[in-house]
């Protein structure tokens, strides 16, 4: 279930994230496995997405371990840490607004050969069909729903081997919720690991083998996704019930 | 008569052009105004007489005006663009453009400490004159605007079409979002600066051609018409800023007939505080370099 | 002695255009073109004296008004620019001024503006010089010193914060181009004359190194930086493109070594100096735009 005597893709210890002089983050610990995917969930503010973009080298960080398959990222810059192979998925896709659905992609896939750009965007394309009828689109003119698959499909373009994922379903209507998390859910399943940031924490928990609990800048609590499911504190705090 | 003036302009607005774009580009890829810009033009040119003087030929005289045109753009990118992301806000805007004016002086004030300040004969030039269809042509205005119609659709195609301009447009719309799809927005940046460097050596070489002299501080009118042309097209955009200097060429070289040379700058003014007061953001819209 | 005379009184009057530049900067408007505003007062004052014979104790005020209506107007129009794009006309401004008032023969066309009736004594000069400096001191300390401040920090946030931004971006350009008019007037009746190459770059671009230089955060430092521009080539004796040569080598250093010049290297000594001695290091922390704007609302509430 959990790493076991494979090596981690993520290992994280005592991570610390500041904004300057103020800390986002304080001390996270968490590890993903091969084919894992994990959810943290939290309140609002409690730290979750300065924790990812810390892991992507957009905020400064303080680690005593940083590792991404066997590799020490703390203090590299964010597009060394994308070629390694991490995809991010930003809250509020962050998109380039001008360019089309076809130029996002094209941005993605630039490294490959012809073929290999075929197939991936037909890999793509069999995700997340709409983008396909919308190739010509400007990204800014599309839904929320339509930004958050292409935010996703870019990044698989290259064939990440970590997906880092700030809350995919923010502002969109359950639907395309349920759209977004089937093509994780497929993802998960060709054993893609991930790690995935969600207010949402019914989704999440759903979506994923295990969690952790972020709040106030620490992780308080750890365990198997179906435990926290059951779990009444849990329930009551982030689940509604 | 009105005709063959509305010519001159049009072939003169190929150099404006020229500037004009260079200027769009660093905008929009940084939100930077390079002051320095149209010096880097006068640079080159000044480069290229000096190696005649010193007896080199034109190839080698052209290699050696690339090599410090590409040498003045790394160190205008390293001392004034690239510092320009630490400050916030408003303060970012100011820095470069201090910054830069500061490189102009420098480049303007060392070509005429080294070859003078007074006007230099610019060894290729072509100031004879054909008759195209009744019009009278200058042979040197003919051929920069041809060379710049050729150097534009070149861009054109390059930002729109390639890869390379892909990621630029990529950067100059999410410098974050570049950064998550692999791009490095600094070494963007460093060889967008270089290239547009080029485009205003070009430029430089195209108006010593055309005009058949050259001068050290024959870059600030070319910067003044370059960044006009610029905010008059609509800033961000290409196509704008080749409109814009269309207009400008146009209109100077028309005015100019009724109103003598010397209005030549008072047009350009009128023509920016009509356009700002019409249509403010320009003729033409754009999102981040398009 | 006369000679270090003639070499202050001249620095003295360029410190009142750098006063002027000064406040227009402080406002978030780049005035590249100072020289033009500085024209208006020479142009005026000196052309109703030379044409009409007026004395300089009623053409002074006059242009003084002329400057401050000149740069009203000019503000107004371009409200909707920011920063550099508002820098860029005044950069087009002052090279259509240049051509423009060579084709006006009231004020002497091509040839310039001659018969400007001379004022000898050096008293107007330090008059005016110590006026418009207590002048400036008084705003930069006021509320409206705040408002100034928030608004070329960031203006959206200064607009939050209750400034009325066009308002403010209009007078206090008016009032910097009105110091900077006195400036002109001061020399067209110190020299004689005014020409149109007076209105173009070398004077504008002199001044804002000398506000550069000085430091653009503090009053003092149009004052540091002119006096210090004025003593430099008197020190060492080069070519005027020399002289330009290490003005734009001193703006580039500035901007990438130390953006607040003199005045603000001197406050940071001073500030370390404080820090080493007091416990409490963050009192001497500097306040960013929206502690100026909160500022500017808290001083504006407790009148």
């Amino acid at each position: 279930m959990t790493g076991g005597t494979a090596e981690p893709v993520l290992e994280i210890s005592r991570l610390a994230v500041s904004y300057g002089s103020k800390p986002a983050v304080r001390d996270v610990s968490l590890s993903i496995g091969p084919g894992e995917a994990v959810a943290v969930i939290g309140s609002n503010g409690a730290g979750k997405t300065s924790m990812l973009r810390g892991i992507m080298g957009l905020a400064s960080v303080a680690a005593e371990r940083l590792v991404f398959a066997g590799r020490a990222i703390a203090g590299l810059p964010a597009q060394r840490i994308a070629t390694l192979g991490i995809g991010y998925v930003a809250e509020g896709r962050e998109l380039f607004p001008g360019l089309t659905v076809e130029e996002e992609l094209l941005i993605g896939s630039r490294k490959l050969s012809r073929a290999e750009r075929a197939d991936r965007f037909e890999e793509v394309f069999e995700l997340f069909p709409r983008l396909k009828e919308r190739l010509g689109q400007v990204t800014r003119t599309m839904s929320g729903g339509e930004q958050q698959m292409l935010a996703i499909a870019r990044v698989l373009l290259r064939a990440p081997k970590l997906l880092l994922l700030d809350e995919p379903s923010l502002g969109l209507a359950p639907i395309i919720q349920d759209a977004v998390y089937g093509a994780l859910a497929a993802l998960r399943k060709r054993g893609l690991p991930m790690l995935l940031v969600e207010q949402n924490a019914f989704r999440a928990l759903n979506a994923c083998d295990r969690a952790y609990v972020l709040e106030l800048g620490s992780i308080t609590r750890e365990g198997a996704s179906c435990e926290f499911l059951d779990d009444p504190s849990i329930r009551a705090a982030y689940l509604g019930s | 008569m009105l005709l063959q003036q509305i010519l001159n302009g049009l072939l003169g607005s190929g150099i404006y052009a020229l500037y004009a774009v260079g200027f769009t580009v660093i905008f929009g890829i940084m939100g930077v105004l390079n002051m320095a810009h149209a010096d880097v033009g006068m640079v080159a040119a000044m480069a290229v007489v000096w190696a005649v003087m010193m007896g080199l030929g034109p190839i080698e005289a052209m290699a050696l005006s690339l090599a410090v045109t590409a040498l003045i753009a790394v160190v205008i990118e390293r001392c004034a663009i690239r510092p320009a992301q630490r400050f916030k806000s408003d303060a970012a805007i100011e820095m470069p453009l201090i910054a830069t004016i500061g490189i102009g002086m420098i480049l303007e004030n060392l070509a005429a400490l080294l070859l003078g300040n007074r006007a230099l004969p610019f060894p290729f030039q072509r100031s004879a004159f054909l008759n195209i269809g009744g019009f009278l042509v200058s042979e040197g205005l003919l051929i920069s605007a041809g060379i710049a119609v050729v150097l534009l659709l070149a861009l054109e195609l390059l930002v729109a079409r390639t890869s390379f301009g892909r990621q630029v447009r990529a950067v100059a719309q999410n410098r974050n979002a570049a950064r998550i799809m692999g791009i490095n927005p600094e070494f963007m940046v460093l060889i967008t600066v270089i290239l547009t460097s080029g485009l205003a050596g070009i430029a430089g070489c195209l108006a010593g051609v055309s005009y058949g002299f050259v001068a050290p501080y024959m870059g600030i009118p070319y910067a003044i018409k370059g960044l006009v042309a610029m905010i008059v097209g609509g800033i961000g955009s290409l196509r704008g800023a080749v409109l814009g200097a269309i207009l400008i060429g146009v209109v100077e070289a028309v005015a100019v007939t009724y109103f003598g040379s010397q209005s030549r700058d008072v047009w350009v003014f009128v023509i920016l505080m009509i356009v700002l007061a019409l249509k403010p953001t320009g003729l033409v819209k754009a999102q981040g370099v398009a | 002695m006369a000679f270090w005379t003639t070499i202050l009184l001249t620095a003295a009057i360029n410190a009142i255009a750098a006063l002027g530049l000064f406040l227009q900067i402080r406002s978030g408007q780049f005035n590249i073109g100072v020289a033009v505003f500085v024209g208006v007062g020479g142009y005026v004052s000196g052309a109703l004296g030379a044409r009409f014979g007026l004395p300089p104790a009623v053409t002074i005020p006059i242009s003084l008004v002329a400057g401050f209506l000149f740069g009203a107007l000019f503000s107004a129009l371009t409200l909707r620019l920011h920063h550099w794009f508002f820098a860029v006309t005044t950069l087009a401004l002052s090279s259509a001024a240049v051509s423009g008032i060579s084709l006006i023969d009231f004020f002497g066309g091509a040839l310039g503006l001659s018969g400007v009736p001379f004022v000898t004594s050096p008293v107007p000069i330090v008059l005016s010089l110590l006026m418009s400096f207590l002048l400036i001191c008084l705003i930069d300390r006021s509320a409206v010193g705040l408002a100034i401040r928030a608004t070329g920090d960031d203006q959206m946030l200064a607009q939050i914060f209750g400034v009325r931004v066009k308002l403010l971006r209009v007078m206090v350009f008016g009032f910097g181009a009105a110091i900077e008019a006195l400036s002109g007037a001061l020399l067209a009746h110190r020299f004689g004359l005014y020409q149109p190459t007076d209105l173009g770059f070398a004077l504008s671009l002199s001044t804002i190194v000398a506000v550069m230089i000085g430091g653009k955060n503090s009053v003092w430092g149009p004052l540091l930086g002119t006096f210090f521009l004025v003593i430099m080539p008197e020190v060492i004796k080069i070519a005027p493109e020399g002289e330009l040569l290490i003005l734009g080598t001193l703006l580039l250093l500035v901007s990438m070594f130390c953006p607040d010049g003199l005045t603000g290297l001197i406050a940071e000594a001073v500030r370390r100096l404080r820090s080493l001695g007091s416990a409490n290091p963050e009192a001497s922390a500097r306040p960013d735009a929206a502690a100026v704007s909160e500022g500017v609302l808290h001083h504006s509430k407790h009148r």
